[in-house]
């Protein structure tokens, strides 16, 4: 057998694997590559000791719990109420549903400090929805004798959060609940299966891969997120304040170093997390169809 | 288990998918729906199911109206045509799922569970494979999961749509043969749709043909193919040859073929007649229409042939089929142009309309 470098490339009706693939690599290394080794290159110049003395900074500490623990807070909120948005927009018709499905992207589409600010108007003491939920009102004194506190605390931030990410859940569940057979439903049903475990035991565990990738992509993208939260957060330190922010507050102090610290931090328990997100994902995969 | 079905009517929209619809099931029967599609067998079925609900009528199981119980209270056995197994538990999990899904007070326990589906897996000789997701199986091996699956709530009836339509012929053929003696070892009452006439007439009891909503024809599979009370039984079961006919009073002339028809009345009928009615006979026989041979095709033991007949009556020609046994041809040419009479033995007049 002649194995020449050709043999490993399966014959294709499309040629083009060279050009493609040179293609993706040198995009990815302009792209994503070349940046993020630079930001690690800037970091190095602290070393490991000085790294970990800026992450277990307790300010720093602070941010990085509330940026990855309102983000996930966000994704699961996103998860739930995503699946019940794509629900409806795939099982029922009424009037005004292409309107309904259109504002699903508009989170895509408005810069985020717009929906920071807007949000932070109405969630204020004095906002629209805010005021709802102050002392004076029933609904706050179940909150206690304060009332509830949206704005400025990390309850705002977890607003934000679930405002940019809601799209993701929502447009990675579409598609497969609108595939997903209705036969399969019946069988469900004419063995007997009630409505509730028909969609406990069938319909949610096949929708389950499409719903873990809509909560990765939303989570991913509240980490990220720093336009629409900095207006709502109130950015008390310790308290409300997000880790992306601390980073541009090290930058406006000229600590370079300390800023790309903190991102690399970040960026490695993001990678931790989507990489065991994935794993997770995989493995559910190669369980149904090896 | 009877199951009896009372002026069934059913509508989708502007299209009338059962129109008055009777039938009986005895005991124990199987029960084949034949027709083509858009014919309201898979309507009926689901309507017997619960999966779909008449918009008059009645459904009877025993005597008792199940017409407003759902799916999940007639305890019906259901089986798809594309299985609708659960891709994401395995075999025998998804057999085991309708005694799972119990209320507690009268699910099985847990070794009862695990019995039943080991013996299961067993009946539908798929042991060992308990362990597989329905992905790693073909197309008839999750067919017959789909079965076991159906089975294991020991329902009262087997309800089958076109279970076979996705398999290919030979396995299909092996699985239609097993399926009907697993309904002769256990008995249970079962009703399954088919747009496949050989299918139907080779394993059901009685076959139901349908058409736009409507039953055509009940009987033992024989009777129907032997004696279709229609045109449309006689079109659709088998074979056939339609000849332009003229009746008057009582008698129909066949192309120069003067056949008794005493219950068609006076005008333009067809003549049905199957291509193994028909008996070769050297040309000028009494009693046989005449024609040339135009193709001879060899299949087998069996000879097609076919017959080009100058009809008195039409200005077109027609293509007559004749299957004869090679042996019983012998004697006369079978050559292309050659002139031979075709004698039918059982001729049918329908009045055309």
């Amino acid at each position: 057998m002649n194995w020449s470098p050709a043999r490993l490339r399966q014959p294709s009706v499309i040629p083009g694997f060279r050009l493609t693939l040179g293609f993706s690599l040198a995009y990815l290394f302009l792209i994503v590559l070349i940046p993020l080794g630079a930001l690690l290159l800037k970091a190095s110049e602290l070393g490991i000791g000085g790294m970990l003395a800026i992450a277990f900074d307790a300010r720093v500490l602070a941010a990085l719990k509330l940026s990855f623990g309102a983000s996930f807070v966000a994704a699961l909120i996103n998860g739930v109420f995503g699946l019940v948005l794509a629900w409806v927009l795939v099982r029922y018709r009424f009037p005004g549903k292409k309107i309904v499905d259109a504002i699903v992207d508009l989170p895509f589409a408005l810069p985020t400090a717009v929906a920071g600010i807007t949000l932070a108007t109405l969630y204020a003491k004095n906002g629209w929805v805010g005021a709802l939920f102050g002392p004076q009102t029933w609904v706050g004194s179940l909150f206690g004798p304060k009332g509830l506190m949206i704005a400025y605390t990390p309850l705002g931030v977890v607003l934000a959060l679930t405002f940019v990410g809601l799209p993701f859940v929502v447009r990675t569940v579409q598609p497969v609940l609108a595939d997903f057979d209705a036969e399969t439903e019946e069988a469900a049903a004419s063995l007997g299966a009630s409505r509730l475990s028909t969609f406990t035991r069938v319909i949610f565990p096949a929708l389950l891969p499409a719903l873990t990738t809509g909560f990765a992509l939303a989570f991913a993208r509240a980490v990220g997120e720093y336009g629409s939260v900095i207006f709502i957060a109130g950015n008390i330190p310790m308290v409300s304040e997000i880790a992306p922010l601390l980073i541009v507050t090290k930058l406006e102090e000229y600590n370079y170093a300390g800023a790309a610290a903190i991102a690399v931090v970040m960026l490695a328990i993001s990678f931790v997390l989507l990489l065991v997100i994935n794993l997770l994902q995989r493995w559910n995969q190669s369980r149904m169809r090896a | 288990m009877g199951i009896d079905i009372k002026s069934v009517n059913k509508r989708f929209g502007s299209f009338e998918a059962l129109r008055d619809v009777n039938l009986s099931v005895a005991p124990g029967e199987f029960l084949a729906l034949l027709g083509p599609s858009g014919s309201g067998k898979t309507t009926l079925l689901r309507i017997i199911a619960g999966l779909e609900f008449a918009d008059e009528g009645q459904v009877l199981f025993d005597g008792h109206d199940v017409s407003e119980r759902s799916v999940r209270d007639r305890h019906v056995g259901f089986v798809f045509q594309h299985y609708a197994l659960f891709k994401h538990i395995t075999v025998a999990k998804n057999i085991a799922f309708g005694l799972e899904v119990r209320p507690r007070a009268s699910r099985p326990s847990r070794q009862d569970i695990d019995e039943r589906v080991q013996r299961l897996l067993q009946l539908v000789q798929l042991p060992g494979l308990g362990g597989r997701y329905p992905t790693q199986l073909s197309g008839g091996q999750r067919q017959r999961v789909a079965l076991a699956r159906a089975l294991a709530i020991e329902p009262r009836v087997l309800l089958l749509d076109e279970p076979f339509g996705a398999l290919d012929a030979k396995v299909r053929k092996e699985l239609r043969r097993w399926l009907r003696k697993l309904h002769d070892e256990m008995g249970i009452t079962t009703v399954f749709v088919t747009h496949d006439q050989e299918e139907a007439l080779e394993i059901a009891d009685r076959v139901v043909v349908m058409s736009k909503g409507v039953i055509e024809q009940v009987g033992p599979a024989q009777e129907v193919y032997d004696q279709p009370a229609t045109p449309f039984v006689y079109d659709f079961l088998g074979n056939t040859n339609r000849l332009p006919a003229s009746v008057r009073g009582g008698i129909a002339n066949v192309a120069g073929l003067l056949v008794p028809a005493p219950e068609v009345p006076d005008g333009a009928g067809i003549a049905f007649v199957r291509p193994h009615e028909f008996d070769l006979r050297p040309s000028g026989t009494y009693g046989g229409i005449e024609g040339i041979i135009s193709h001879v095709f060899a299949n087998g033991p069996i000879l097609r042939i076919e017959v080009n007949v100058p009809a008195v009556h039409v200005a077109v020609d027609l293509q007559v089929e004749v299957e004869a046994m090679r042996q019983g041809v012998d004697g006369l040419s079978l050559s292309r142009g050659a002139r031979v009479a075709l004698a039918p033995r059982n001729i049918r007049i329908f009045p055309d309309h």
